[in-house]
């Protein structure tokens, strides 16, 4: 890759293909990683250790349960410093929400549930499984965390009104039927 | 956006993954130039063509079929426009320290332009930002740094030991 196109003003052409390329590259790129033992410093007499590491300088203390961390086990989130296990709780409880590495989107799957078998109409028939479904999902994930951006629960509303709808009326299918003279 | 990162959301059948990348994090953005809206308004025209070679041959198959080719043509003719005036496309990757990750949002040039404009004060903001000439000075220092610890390593210019001078 020529040098010229690092940083370049405007697109520039790539010499192998021929495309417009543009690169912006900042000075992350040369940040240099230190070394383990370089970063966790040398322990003198009377220093105090890290809770994870005997053997390793304590540097800062962890702000969520006080326990002595050495460079390496401070996780650093937000301008927090944390312990390892004080981070994978907050991921695991939700608390931390920057760990949020995914959701999963109840008010839209209870809403498909009910809409897309109607929609789709040669598949109506399913509604029969799909809207028991999608009501309990839309009552049981009512509180759930939804998108990461902010959603109203109006999803969650639709589904259950449709979802509603199409059991009463196999309901009122059923007991139709039910009511139908027998045939003889 | 966050204060101090770029979030890339993906959304698949009813979740949707997040991934951040913090603004002091970010080793490059590449942006390169596809010809996708070419080949894009090459199948739609084709699609489009193929419709309008059909349309004489039902001229007297009455009103309804005609109608109902004249909307098939313009669902193939529409997208061309639309597709032309949202401008060329392009890839964009971000670097880390740990990833090179496509931006599949990022497919239109003007709208990268834009979403780089908001971006890149952050990045300079957190890390500082670098001049072409910097950038290749750095480079080259860091090339001969990483040749000399490793002779077989692959340098980010392509250039071997010898090359360097």
């Amino acid at each position: 890759m020529e040098e010229w196109i690092y940083n370049s003003s405007s697109p520039m052409r790539c010499p192998g293909c021929g495309e417009f390329l543009q690169i912006e590259v900042y000075p992350a790129f040369f940040r240099r990683t230190a070394t383990s033992t370089e970063e966790a410093g040398t322990l003198d007499e009377g220093d105090s250790t890290c809770f994870y590491h005997a053997s390793k300088k304590a540097v800062l203390p962890c702000e969520a349960c006080g326990r002595f961390l050495c460079a390496l086990c401070d996780c650093e989130l937000n301008g927090q410093h944390l312990c390892p296990r004080c981070l994978e709780a907050g991921q695991a409880k939700g608390k931390i929400r920057n760990l949020d590495t995914s959701r999963r989107q109840w008010d839209s799957i209870a809403l498909g549930l009910s809409v897309i078998p109607v929609a789709t109409l040669i598949f109506w028939v399913f509604t029969i499984v799909t809207a028991p479904m999608a009501l309990f999902i839309a009552i049981r994930y009512w509180n759930a965390p939804r998108s990461i951006f902010h959603r109203t629960k109006i999803r969650l509303v639709f589904a259950i009104v449709i979802s509603t709808l199409e059991i009463i009326g196999w309901i009122a299918l059923f007991y139709t039927m039910a009511r139908l003279p027998a045939r003889g | 956006m966050g204060t101090d990162h770029l979030l890339l959301v993906r959304t698949s059948l009813g979740s949707e993954e997040y991934r951040r990348f913090y603004f002091k994090d970010i080793q490059a953005i590449i942006v390169q130039n596809t010809r996708r809206r070419a080949y894009l308004n090459i199948m739609f025209a084709v699609l489009s063509f193929l419709v309008l070679a059909v349309i004489p041959l039902n001229w007297n198959g009455g009103v309804g079929v005609i109608v109902a080719l004249g909307i098939l043509l313009l669902l193939f003719s529409i997208p061309i426009v639309v597709n032309t005036a949202l401008g060329p496309c392009c890839d964009v990757q971000i670097r880390t320290a740990v990833q090179i990750e496509d931006i599949p949002s990022l497919s239109r040039i003007s709208r990268t332009a834009r979403v780089l404009g908001r971006i890149r004060p952050r990045i300079q903001a957190a890390q500082g930002s670098l001049t072409a000439d910097e950038t290749v000075e750095r480079l080259r220092a860091f090339e001969k740094h990483a040749l000399a610890r490793k002779p077989s390593a692959t340098s980010p210019l392509g250039l071997t030991g010898n090359e360097l001078s």
